[in-house]
């Protein structure tokens, strides 16, 4: 018990969401004493929301910093013109538009130019912190909840840094598509597994419940609300989420989907989706929590993942059974887990994975008995 | 990749001059409706002696400011200079929540609870200014609109006259 309760809790950036946030950004620069800002946007994004970022400086006078474009397709020497423009403007601040690149990009280089590092030699970041620029966050519905904690990841780039929180987050509506898509879903996904994970586990750390019970009743938001104020309840849901969860060590629905992601099989909203109901099976929830069964509305909307996938997803599993295995808690959870993949391969004509996944349900069943847990 | 140097800040010039003419009218009434609704005099009597408060929107839109002396009663002072802080300020971050506030769509209780205003000095007697503007929103403005711009609304006695005589004398200024 000591050692759940016995950690650090970093619950850093500060978020503003709801009406007119984005006018609140002046006033946080200003807190900051910065003056001089970067601001990051991708290229296609259309340029009425710099338009709105000018309007709300109107009774700050700051004079908005580079403006960088970034391209869908970065490459290594777009990141180095962004480190060498920031040291040329003499940058204070960082507003970065967008989700997913576009805020690891903002992390990035705002440690390669606070530690005045070349990008060859990031992975050697310092232990100790290291003092960054202040990074605003202007999240869009593409978000996957990464953005609001100390995590990078940029193609090969992988930094956790606690260096690395940004320092304000800005949720508005104005920055949100309208219309439902795919990626919306995503997220939700993403976010309902991770919350549900941190939940079943930690709900004795009240920090840790305190923000997965936020996310829940966003979730719950999400679901039941109009297009563009479901995807604000959305991305808080995502914030609320990943701030639990950055917390904790990751959770066994997560290790295997992001495995299987990384892998490139299927999506990790994907995976998620395909294995979210048989850890849902396992959990009891309090009367008057919001993980009914309108959640698992959300888990259908991923779920037509195609069965060669999900083949592909087993026998990547298996292959790393044994790993994922130690790194996680949740030895009923992994167990029910193979118990569901095992009845998903009976359709199957693969004897091989057959054979190993039959293997693999009465090692675990034997494991389980003779020790309690894996 | 696209790199643009520099972007000045940009104008709100109907919204800045909305702002500019509501202070300046609420200063104004603020002035006329102690002599006229005895709430609001209560209210004032137990403000300490020469005190100035200010209502304003950060960090150089317009603002006003009132002072309560012994010799004069309360006067409004117009905008007055930056440099020469009030005894109570109360700061409304931005235009865009000014404009929330004093369009009479959001109320201040509202407003403060999503972090758009901050007050520096005695919290106290910041919450008596909030109660005389609430009074003073009630006095001003047809009911429909008052009753969002005030978290409990309640009519006061002879309603029409006081608010025929605070025009009168917002207009005056006297």
């Amino acid at each position: 018990m000591s050692s759940i309760l016995d950690y650090d809790f970093y619950a850093y950036p500060n978020i503003c969401s709801g009406l007119k946030a984005l006018d609140t950004i002046p006033r946080e620069l200003l807190s900051f004493q910065a003056s001089n800002p970067l601001i990051l946007k991708y290229q296609k994004d259309p340029s009425r929301l710099e338009r709105q970022l000018k309007a709300a400086c109107c009774t700050s006078q700051i004079v908005l910093g580079p403006i960088c474009r970034i391209p869908e397709n970065l490459s290594k020497d777009d990141i180095s013109t962004i480190v060498d423009t920031m040291k040329e403007s003499s940058v204070d601040s960082i507003i970065a538009m967008g989700s997913g690149t576009i805020q690891s990009v903002a992390k990035l280089v705002n440690s390669l130019y606070c530690c005045d590092f070349a990008l060859e030699e990031i992975e050697s970041l310092p232990c100790d912190s290291f003092t960054p620029l202040p990074h605003i966050a202007v999240l869009d519905e593409r978000i996957d909840g990464r953005e609001a904690t100390n995590r990078l990841l940029l193609d090969e780039y992988r930094l956790h840094h606690d260096s690395l929180y940004p320092e304000y987050i800005v949720i508005d509506e104005r920055m949100m598509a309208s219309g439902r898509d795919k990626e919306s879903a995503a997220s939700a996904i993403i976010s309902l597994t991770q919350t549900c994970e941190a939940y079943r586990d930690y709900l004795l750390t009240p920090v840790i419940a305190s923000w997965t019970k936020s996310s829940l009743h966003f979730l719950g938001e999400y679901q039941s609300m109009s297009t563009k104020q479901a995807k604000i309840a959305l991305i808080n849901a995502a914030v609320a989420t990943q701030i639990a969860h950055s917390n904790i060590p990751p959770g066994p629905v997560t290790t295997i989907s992001e495995m299987l992601a990384i892998s490139g099989f299927c999506s990790e909203a994907q995976a998620m989706a395909t294995l979210l109901p048989h850890f849902l099976s396992q959990l009891t929830f309090d009367k008057g929590s919001p993980l009914d069964e309108s959640f698992d509305e959300i888990a259908m909307i991923c779920s037509d993942v195609p069965w060669n996938d999900i083949q592909q997803m087993i026998s990547e599993l298996l292959k790393n059974y044994e790993r994922y295995i130690h790194c996680s808690k949740t030895s009923g959870i992994i167990t029910s887990l193979i118990r569901q993949t095992h009845r998903l391969m009976q359709h199957s004509n693969n004897t091989e994975i057959h054979t190993l996944i039959t293997d693999l349900v009465s090692h675990t069943t034997s494991q389980t008995v003779m020790g309690g847990e894996l | 990749m696209k790199i643009r140097w520099r972007l000045s800040p940009g104008r709100k010039p109907f919204k800045s001059l909305y702002l500019h003419i509501i202070l300046w009218f609420l200063g104004r009434s603020i002035q006329a409706a102690v002599h006229i609704d005895p709430k609001i005099r209560q209210e004032f009597f137990n403000l300490p002696d020469d005190m100035t408060f200010s209502l304003g929107v950060e960090p150089q839109g317009p603002r006003m400011v009132i002072r309560k002396s012994t010799q004069t009663g309360v006067s409004y002072l117009g905008r007055a200079s930056r440099k020469t802080p009030a005894d109570l300020e109360i700061k409304i971050h931005d235009i865009e929540g000014a404009m929330l506030l004093l369009t009479f769509r959001e109320s201040t209780a509202i407003s403060a609870s999503h972090g758009r205003i901050s007050i520096v000095g005695n919290v106290a007697h910041g919450c008596t200014i909030v109660r005389i503007l609430d009074q003073l929103e009630i006095l001003l403005l047809p009911k429909c609109i008052a009753k969002r711009a005030v978290k409990r609304y309640s009519t006061p006695d002879r309603i029409g006259a006081m608010r025929t005589r605070l025009y009168v004398r917002t207009l005056i200024g006297y």
